[in-house]
This record gives structure tokens, C-alpha cells and sequence, in this order.
């Protein structure tokens, strides 16, 4: 629910994601070295993401991404904007 | 103008060597090494690039008349180095790797279920514009995910050999081979594309690097030199040109940041070619369809019945590692010793005697017995790694381990491993990315409570603590071995954000990794790697390690007027000889040879240095006995139990579990008759041993594995100062609350 005062909405980043339900990656905004890395594994604009699940602990949590199966810890993962599908 | 690729030779037509030079390139977990495998068989040589910490692994075979060098290059995502060691690939690629053989072409293995990202790798390689071939490898695992790539459509569309395999199967090699002899250099026009601004930057960066260098630059170089901070030769051509190119190289890369950030618009640019080469040509389930390994992690990685499997699974390794390894270990251990008796036998009495029984068997004998325990960890560890749930034991201690010692889950099967032996753990090392975690992991290793170390805790633990049990059911002895086991790897943990906090200059890696679908574990592959791994430790370590016990016997022997010990020898080995064996007449030469050599012992150098240091160690409750003992084992830390049984006129051959040795032990006295082995002395030598680096082979191995002395030194130095540190606490404590 939109209050007038709201311009834009938050954006949702993958370690807000759902299990199960894809998103699209729409931007990447974490600090170079994190950000490079990310790239190499195919974390980009344009590749479909879901979280397929938390480690009992809570974190890191398994993402697929793309084709590949990904362990991305809840602090990169806060950098991962997404949009849902 | 379009090149076409037809025209472009091919690697077996335009080449007349007779030896071929293959670079095979993937991604990790690939199926990369299986492959090697299948192909070079068992005619493989390992080692290291020079200077660096990179494994180099060569195989050869023949091809008819042809014979096929492969370099089996690490695994890596982007030909992008993040540190030295990456760099090596791309310094092979471009034939500047000194020692290895410039290459004729390149095989990339890549994922049949994951190519658009496994493409990005290819898509750099192609623009170093080698002869390529690619092989579509695991399209078994794909086949059954739903996954159909049309392959001749996707060599039509890339112009270089591709073809479809799975390195588990038979008859892998033949169509692989085919395809290498048919490489080809990717023509210019099949290349991902850039943006018409990047190349605009970096066409005139390349004509300006190439006024600097005053040569022809080529795209390639011109390219990686833009996009990468670290790049390969970005230190030589500055050292070489200084200021001048790297002002232009700044600037160049100033220009490029108004165009976006390089590494994202190269990613862009290789992702859209990657997709575009497979658009209609590969069909996929939908995305997010669940495969078998996904539903197997529900339960092995994201749910905590994971974690009990994974506690018993390393339980397990434990386990066996303990029941299999001891009776390989006593058996390899008779070897020397038959060896030994034999020499006794057919040698007469004298320095050379004692040099080859107890100096290089003694030697040969405390490296060879690491071996069946070096194999079993290896081998289990390799198979966990390779079917693929070494990847789900990182991921489930990741937050552990990284809230305690700012390391990522991936230093877990390195540190798990030392506590049976630190060697293999320090080899698995290699399994950590970041340079940064993989040093401090490495330092920290050796505090880990390794199984050599057991022998002394039970010695005092026996001699010292009564055999109580708490409420009945909790043994006193047990627990106190239980701490003791705990205190090198609670210390570890200060220590490991200590060594973080010196480091902090350098770069941390995140912790991001890929867990590789389950597979059945290859069984060549592992027992390869656990052979080539037991052969580098017994080159490497071994001869440092037999320097050692030679220098320490040479310590333990001389000065001294050894004729009366060898008089006695002799009239032990004519008695048993004649057969005289009256058993009292036998046990009181045993007993006044074991006298002679206590006072040997004593009148040595060794002795002499215990004499020296004991004003040193008295503070930790050591006599000079003890200290000498102590220095002693500082090349392997069994020794302290020989040396120990030596001093005391019962010979060396003593185990910790020996009566009279603890009964010897129990009524040393000081010179005012206080005892010796009182609780606070037994502590603080158990203390000592848990955190003091006493193993030449890990010393020896730690500097194989970062590259340098300069770290060993450094973990000798600290643990030492530790240990002595900790001791000293001990004691004092321990005497002070009424010990």
C-alpha cells in the first residue's frame, strides 16, 4: 500500500527473496572486488535468480543462478538487486 | 571483411612439430581433470609454475606419430587475475610462463548444463586468438536435467571444433583428439562484441601502448591490460617504462570509466554473445526446475538433519583414518627397523653404525610412517571433493567459522584434516581462493591438535591425573585430554584475527562459491591425486626431514668417548650370538647399556644445550631432562617419548605407554628432592607440545605451499613464543592454585 508521500519503491535485493519464486537480476551495486567475482559466476543484469534455500545456520544461503547452483552469503547477496518475475 | 573461418588453418595441418603443446582451460568443476585423466592416462608429471604456489600438471600421449603435451591449467571463470597465481593461465596462453613450452593450442572444457557461463571463459581465450577446440564435457549429468545442446550447429556458429563428451565414459578420447587436431583460431568476426566506445578507447590505447613499447601490441594484451587492476605483465611494463605507460594507462582507463565500469561492460558484452551462440541451439528445462542433487541438498545443506550427517560423515573419516592407518603405520614402521637390526648385525660398533641405524633409518623411518596416514586422508578427502559434498561441508561451517576467525567455510576440511596430520591439511589449503584466507589458514594450521602430539598428552595424563571419574560416568582423563585436544584450536581463533588484523592491506575475497551437482566420484582421479600428493611429500619434506634427524643424531652422539657403550654392544651381541642367553647375565648388560647412553646422552651437545637452557625452562617447571627432551622433538614431536626413555637408562624404544618409563618419571627428582613430574610441570609440558611447531615436515611443507620460507619462519617464531608463553601461565597458575 503506496502512501502519497512514497516516490519510489525500495528496491528488493536477493537476500529478501523467497524460496522458490525467480527474479530477475536488474542491478549489482557491491564493491568492486565482490562485484568482479560476482560477474566471473554469472551474477549479472539480465539472469533469472531464485533462493533455493538458507543453511540451517542462516547463512550463507544457495541461489540459482542462471544454470549454476551459487552459495552467496546474506551480506553480498543485500548487494543483488532484483526484480520479481 | 569477414575472414572465412574455413580458410584459417587448422592446428594438425599447419603444424610440422612433433610435438604438440595443448593447454586444456575450463571453468572449475567441469569435469576438467577427469578428462586430462581419460587422455594422458597415467603418463602425468605434477609440479609447480616457478615462483608461485600454482600445481603444474603435464601429461602426454600419442597420436599416431604425434605426440600431444597437455598443460592441465587450474579451473578458473575468467582469464581476469585476481592475484599472481591467476595470472599464470593467461601467462601460459600467451607463451610468457617461463619453463613451460609455448602453447599450439587451446582445449576448453566447459559445462554442458551451464554453458552461457562457462562461454565467457572461451570468449576471452578466443581473443588470444590460439587455435581452440571445445569440448562439451558431463553431457551425461545434462542429458538427464533435460538439457540438449545441438553441437554441429554450435560449431557451425562459433568456427572452432566443438564436440559433446563425458569424461567418465569410454571412448572419450578419440572424438577429444579429433577436435584438438582440427583447432583453429576463432575468426575475427565470431568474437563477442564490445561496444563501438570501448573499442574506440581501446583502439587508441593500443596504438599509444604500442609508440611506448615500440612494437606491435595486440588486441589481447592492449585489452586485458584496460579491464584487469591486476594484470599479467601490468608490473613488468611498469617497472619497464615507469611513469609514462602508467599515466597512459590511467588515463585510459579514466576514459573508459565515463563509459561504464569495464569489468561490466565486458561481462555484458560476453554474456550477450554467449547468449546469442545459443539461442535456438540449446533447449532447457524451465528455469528453476529442481534436479536431484537440489532435492539432495533439501536435506544434506539446508536442513539440520545436513548437519548431523556431516558431523558423522567427518566422524567417519576420523574413524578410519585411526583404524586403518595404525596397522599400515606399524608395518611400514618394521620396514627401517628390519633395516636397522640387520645393519646391527652385520656392522661392527662405531659412528657410522649408529649414524645409518639411528640417525638416517631413525630419519627415513619418521617420514616414512607418515605415508598410510597421508594416503587415507588424501584419498577420502579427494573423494569428497569429487563427488562433491566438500562444497556442502563450506557451505554448512561457513558462518561458523567466519564469525569466529573472519575465514570462509572453505578453510574447514584444511583445518578438520591437521588434526590428524598438519601436511594434508596444509595441501588442501589449496581449495581456499582467497590468498589472504588461504595464508592465514596455513598459519594457523599447525595449532591444530595433530595425532603425534597424543603420545605426550597420555604420558602425563597417565603419570599425573588420577583415574577418577566425575559423577561417576565422566573420566577425569578423558576430559583433560578433551581440553587439551581444544587448546590449539581455541587459541587459533585470537590468533587467526590477529593475523587478520596485519593483513587487513591486502584484499579479502568474498565468500562465493559454486556447489557442483553430486556425482559419483571418480576413482582414478582421486587415487592420482593421492599418489602424486604422498610423492611430493616424501621428495620435499623427506630429504629436509632426514637432514634433520641427522643433524639431531650428530647432536645426541658427539662429543663423547663412545668405546665402553660399544664394548657392551658387543658383549650383548656375542652372548646372543653364543646363545649364553643366561636371562641374568642378558638383563644386566641391557641395564648397564642403557646407563652408558643416558650418560652419552648427557655429556652430549644435545645434553649440554638442555644444560644451557634449563635456567630457561625452569620458569615452566622443566629440569634440563625435560628441556633436552624438548629440543629434541622439535623436528617431530614423537621423539620426545625416545628421548625422554633414553635419558632415563631404559632405552629409546619406550612408549608413552611404557610402565617403567612412568615409573622412572614418577620418582625424578630436582637436586633438593622436590619431584619433578609434579601436576603444574605435566601441564605446562602438555601446553608446550599443543601449541609449539615441532614438525620439520609441516615447517618444510608450509614453505613449499606458500612459496616462501619467510611464512614457517614466522609460525615457528610465534607458536614457539606461544607455547613458552602459555607454559609459563600454565605453571604459574597452576601452581598457585595449590597444584
Amino acid at each position: 500500500m503506496t502512501t502519497p508521500a512514497e516516490s519510489t519503491p525500495q528496491p528488493q535485493m536477493a537476500s529478501s527473496l523467497l524460496p522458490g519464486k525467480p527474479a530477475r537480476i536488474a542491478a549489482v551495486r557491491a564493491p568492486e572486488a565482490v562485484h568482479r567475482r560476482l560477474m566471473e559466476l554469472g551474477v549479472c543484469p539480465g539472469q533469472t535468480i531464485a533462493l533455493l534455500g538458507k543453511s540451517p545456520f542462516g547463512d550463507p544461503a544457495e541461489y540459482l543462478v542462471g544454470g549454476s547452483r551459487l552459495a552467496i552469503r546474506q551480506q553480498e547477496a543485500a548487494t543483488i538487486e532484483v526484480e520479481m518475475i | 571483411m569477414s575472414i572465412s573461418s574455413s580458410l584459417l588453418p587448422s592446428l594438425s595441418s599447419s603444424n610440422t612439430k612433433a610435438k604438440l603443446v595443448v593447454a586444456l582451460m575450463g571453468n572449475p568443476n567441469t569435469g576438467k581433470s577427469t578428462l586430462f585423466s581419460a587422455l594422458t592416462g597415467i603418463h602425468v608429471e605434477t609440479g609447480h609454475f616457478p615462483g608461485v604456489t600454482v600445481e603444474r600438471t603435464v601429461g602426454s600421449l600419442m597420436v599416431g606419430q604425434q605426440q600431444l603435451e597437455l598443460i592441465d591449467l587450474p579451473g578458473t571463470y575468467s582469464l581476469a587475475p585476481r592475484a599472481a597465481d591467476e595470472a599464470i593461465a593467461t601467462q601460459v596462453l600467451l607463451g610468457q610462463q617461463p619453463g613451460t613450452p609455448p602453447v599450439d593450442a587451446v582445449l576448453c572444457v566447459v559445462d554442458a548444463a551451464n554453458l552461457q557461463r562457462n562461454l565467457f571463459l572461451v570468449s576471452q581465450i578466443a581473443e588470444t586468438a590460439l587455435p581452440m577446440a571445445i569440448a562439451v564435457n558431463m553431457s551425461d549429468v545434462s542429458a538427464k536435467k533435460g538439457i540438449s545442446l545441438d553441437v554441429a550447429a554450435l560449431e557451425e556458429r562459433i568456427g572452432v571444433p566443438v564436440v559433446a563428451c563425458q569424461a567418465t565414459g569410454r571412448k572419450v578420447t578419440k572424438p577429444v583428439i579429433d577436435a584438438i587436431l582440427r583447432a583453429r583460431p576463432m575468426s575475427l568476426d565470431r568474437l563477442a562484441l564490445f561496444s563501438a566506445e570501448f573499442v574506440a578507447i581501446e583502439r587508441a590505447w593500443q596504438t599509444t601502448l604500442g609508440q611506448l613499447l615500440g612494437k606491435l601490441v595486440t588486441e589481447f594484451e592492449a585489452r586485458r591490460l584496460l579491464i584487469d587492476p591486476q594484470s599479467v605483465g601490468r608490473a613488468q611494463l611498469q617497472a619497464k617504462f615507469g611513469e609514462p605507460f602508467t599515466n597512459e594507462l590511467l588515463k585510459a582507463q579514466r576514459a573508459l570509466r565515463e563509459v561504464g565500469v569495464p569489468f561490466e561492460l565486458e561481462a555484458a558484452a560476453r554474456y550477450q554473445w554467449a547468449s546469442d551462440l545459443l539461442n535456438g541451439i540449446e533447449t532447457r528445462p524451465p528455469f528453476g526446475t529442481l534436479s536431484p542433487s537440489d532435492y539432495a541438498d533439501r536435506w544434506l545443506s539446508r536442513h539440520p538433519v545436513g548437519l548431523l550427517v556431516f558431523v558423522t560423515l567427518m566422524l567417519l573419516v576420523f574413524q578410519s583414518i585411526f583404524s586403518f592407518a595404525q596397522p599400515l603405520m606399524e608395518l611400514v614402521e618394521a620396514g627401517p627397523e628390519w633395516v636397522g637390526s640387520q645393519i646391527e648385525a652385520n656392522m661392527s660398533a662405531g659412528p657410522l653404525r649408529s649414524l645409518l641405524v639411528n640417525g638416517v633409518l631413525a630419519g627415513v623411518g619418521g617420514v616414512v610412517v607418515f605415508v598410510p596416514q597421508l594416503l587415507i586422508l588424501f584419498l577420502l578427502i579427494g573423494i569428497l571433493e569429487d563427488c562433491g559434498y566438500m562444497a556442502r561441508a563450506a557451505f554448512l561451517t561457513d558462518r561458523l567459522l567466519y564469525r569466529l576467525t573472519g575465514l570462509s567455510g572453505r578453510a574447514f576440511v584444511p583445518l578438520m584434516s591437521s588434526f590428524a596430520c598438519a601436511i594434508p591439511g596444509m595441501m588442501s589449503t589449496r581449495v581456499i581462493e582467497s590468498p589472504k584466507e588461504r595464508l592465514i589458514t596455513t598459519l594457523i594450521l599447525p595449532l591444530m591438535s595433530c595425532s603425534a602430539r597424543l603420545p605426550v598428552y597420555l604420558l602425563m595424563i597417565n603419570l599425573l591425573i588420577p583415574n577418577e571419574y566425575l559423577g561417576g560416568w565422566l573420566s577425569l582423563r578423558a576430559l583433560v585430554l578433551a581440553g587439551m585436544m581444544s587448546l590449539g584450536a581455541v587459541v587459533a581463533i585470537p590468533v587467526a584475527w590477529i593475523l587478520n588484523r596485519l593483513l587487513q592491506s591486502t584484499p579479502a575475497t568474498p565468500f562465493l562459491m559454486e556447489l557442483p551437482s553430486y556425482k559419483w566420484p571418480s576413482q582414478f582421479v582421486a587415487l592420482r591425486k593421492a599418489y602424486e600428493q604422498v610423492r611430493a611429500f616424501l621428495v620435499d619434506a623427506g630429504t629436509l626431514i632426514l637432514a634433520m634427524s641427522i643433524v639431531i643424531w650428530g647432536l645426541g652422539y658427539f662429543p663423547g668417548d663412545r668405546s665402553k657403550e660399544q664394548k657392551i654392544e658387543q658383549a650383548i651381541a656375542t652372548q646372543a650370538s653364543e646363545l649364553n642367553a643366561g636371562t641374568d647375565a642378558a638383563e644386566k648388560l641391557q641395564a648397564e647399556l642403557q646407563a652408558e647412553q643416558a650418560r652419552l646422552l648427557e655429556i652430549s651437545f644435545l645434553g649440554q644445550a638442555g644444560r644451557l637452557i634449563e635456567p630457561a625452562v625452569k620458569p615452566l617447571g622443566w629440569d634440563w631432562k625435560i628441556g633436552l627432551s624438548v629440543i629434541a622433538s622439535f623436528p617431530a614431536r614423537e621423539v620426545i617419548i625416545a628421548t625422554l626413555g633414553t635419558i632415563y637408562s631404559l632405552g629409546g624404544d619406550v612408549g608413552e605407554d611404557d610402565a617403567g618409563l612412568q615409573a622412572q618419571l614418577q620418582s625424578a627428582t630436582w637436586g633438593d628432592g622436590r619431584p619433578v613430574f609434579t601436576l603444574p610441570t605435566g601441564l605446562s609440558v602438555m601446553v608446550f607440545f599443543a601449541l609449539c611447531a615441532q614438525c620439520a615436515s609441516t615447517l618444510v611443507v608450509m614453505a613449499r605451499e606458500t612459496g616462501s620460507w619467510r611464512w614457517p619462519f614466522l609460525a615457528f617464531v610465534y607458536m614457539t613464543a606461544l607455547a613458552y608463553i602459555g607454559a609459563f601461565l600454565v605453571y604459574r597458575l597452576a601452581l598457585m592454585l595449590g597444584g
